[in-house]
């Protein structure tokens, strides 16, 4: 009795020994005009494969559904409407309708109609232009989410009016991804969608995922560590893409309202929350506003996030709550922290 | 009458042939610890440089801090390494976001061509290593 006494431990021991630590999956997908890595933890890997392959599915399906540089997306079809009623898609309808949402909840700063002065500057292209003040006046007749004309299961635009769900669609992306990692039974994965980061679960240790904030006056360093568990974390900055004129630099980011480069004061906002698509239109929409309008916003808005600012003098402001999960001792450079609170 | 019954206990305190084993054991256990850990406490020795292009890997480099100076072309890019930090010197793109990312030198870091697919990524051979396990920008 005593000899099975001393064997039960050993043999639960044992048991303990034989389950399987989560096996990881990853892969490199290009979509939406960027590299996307996606990394998933599962019971085994053919079950991070398939989940990794419905991931990359829905992508691709997001792609060809919202990218309006393809001629046969059904927000191409939207935005060949010329005063017409368009049928939509139901899924393209409620995200333009989310859009909208946002426009009006950000005053204006968020607005998914400045497609026509975003072609003007050509971010993207090879020429990028400085477009004159008078073509930008002229183009901003055309801007203004608050025209969008919904029917039942239809989009109106008036004419030379066009959409870009750019702002929102990885940010969707990232929120459908969820939804796919749930179904396939992946509780831990890390995705970065061209840089807007979901980390879902914890880490396969059970810590919480380490997500570097870049450095917006220098791409090589960082602000520091935030340390994530189930939360999107989305970056606006002009520091990535943007072309150089005349000893002046032009980035990609357009205040809504002048059709002009957004230049408030700020040179980064990254929106830490439980929503990619709120964090992909927020971080856009506060980059614009600057910081007193970001602050004040944060401050009144229904929905609770989290934000990290910098501003052109490199201070960083980051919100309350993030005072325990944002860790800079592996910043190289020295910054000043400002905490913000909401008294 | 007295519960206890006194005991001669011989206790021989010479160490044998096998104690000296055990020591010897445990000593070349402690080398070999040290031996296998020392190359990851000093850190930076073991990260590597993966290039690719369109998902194919073009070259695999060993990073060292002390490396020199050099320049590798790959088709239109050239990428310089210097003292364990990388770059996109130059880039056939039009948008030049590669060449703007500028210099990495840490586990995670990446640097990437959009349209040309190129992409430049720093690992650590033992991931929980990394400082962190994405960027957000």
């Amino acid at each position: 009795m005593k000899k099975q006494v001393f064997l039960l431990p050993l043999l639960l021991l044992l048991l303990c020994g034989c389950q399987q630590a989560p096996q990881e999956s990853s892969t490199q997908v290009y979509a939406m005009d960027t590299m996307m890595d996606l990394t998933v933890y599962a019971s085994t890997s053919e079950a991070g494969e398939q989940a990794l392959h419905a991931a990359e599915t829905e992508i691709y399906r997001l792609d060809a559904l919202l990218s309006r540089h393809d001629e046969s997306s059904a927000v191409s079809a939207i935005n060949k409407s010329n005063g017409t009623p368009v049928a939509a898609d139901e899924e393209v309808l409620s995200l333009l309708k989310t859009s909208v949402d946002y426009f009006q909840q950000t005053n204006g700063a968020f607005d998914v109609t400045v497609a026509p002065i975003m072609d003007a500057w050509n971010f993207t292209g090879e020429t990028p232009r400085v477009p004159s003040r008078q073509e930008l006046d002229q183009l901003l007749t055309l801007v203004g989410s608050d025209r969008i004309v919904f029917g039942d299961g239809t989009v109106t635009l008036e004419e030379g009016m066009a959409v870009d769900l750019g702002g929102i669609a990885k940010g969707y992306a990232s929120d459908r991804l969820a939804a796919v990692f749930e179904e396939n039974g992946v509780d831990s994965a890390m995705v970065s969608l061209g840089g807007n980061v979901y980390a879902r679960g914890t880490r396969p240790d059970g810590n919480p995922w380490r997500i570097a904030v870049q450095d917006p006056n220098d791409p090589s360093a960082y602000l520091g560590v935030l340390l994530l568990t189930d939360k999107y974390a989305i970056t606006s900055g002009g520091y990535q893409r943007y072309f150089e004129q005349d000893g002046v630099t032009y980035y990609h980011i357009i205040d809504p309202k002048t059709g002009d480069v957004a230049r408030n004061g700020l040179t980064s906002v990254t929106i830490v929350c439980d929503s990619g698509t709120m964090g992909d239109a927020l971080s856009t929409a506060l980059f614009v506003m600057g910081y007193d309008n970001a602050v004040s916003f944060w401050q009144s808005y229904s929905t609770d996030f989290d934000m990290i600012l910098v501003d052109e003098a490199g201070t960083v402001y980051l919100t309350e709550g993030l005072k325990d999960c944002f860790d800079s001792s592996l910043a190289e450079h020295e910054y000043e922290y400002v905490y913000l609170t909401k008294n | 009458m007295n519960m206890f019954t006194s005991q001669k206990i011989k206790v021989r305190l010479r160490p044998s042939l096998w104690d000296a084993l055990v020591v010897a054991a445990v000593l070349a256990t402690a080398a070999a610890l040290f031996l296998f850990l020392l190359p990851k406490a000093a850190g930076s020795g073991d990260l590597t440089c993966t290039i690719s292009q369109n998902g194919q890997i073009l070259d695999t480099i060993p990073i060292t801090v002390g490396a020199d100076d050099e320049e590798r072309t790959y088709g239109d890019y050239v990428v310089q390494f210097n003292h364990g930090h990388i770059r996109v010197k130059s880039a056939p793109c039009a948008n030049q976001d590669c060449v703007h990312t500028g210099w990495i030198s840490r586990g995670g870091q990446s640097i990437v061509c959009l349209p040309g697919r190129f992409v430049v990524e720093l690992s650590s051979e033992n991931a929980a290593e990394q400082p962190f396990d994405a960027v957000v920008k």
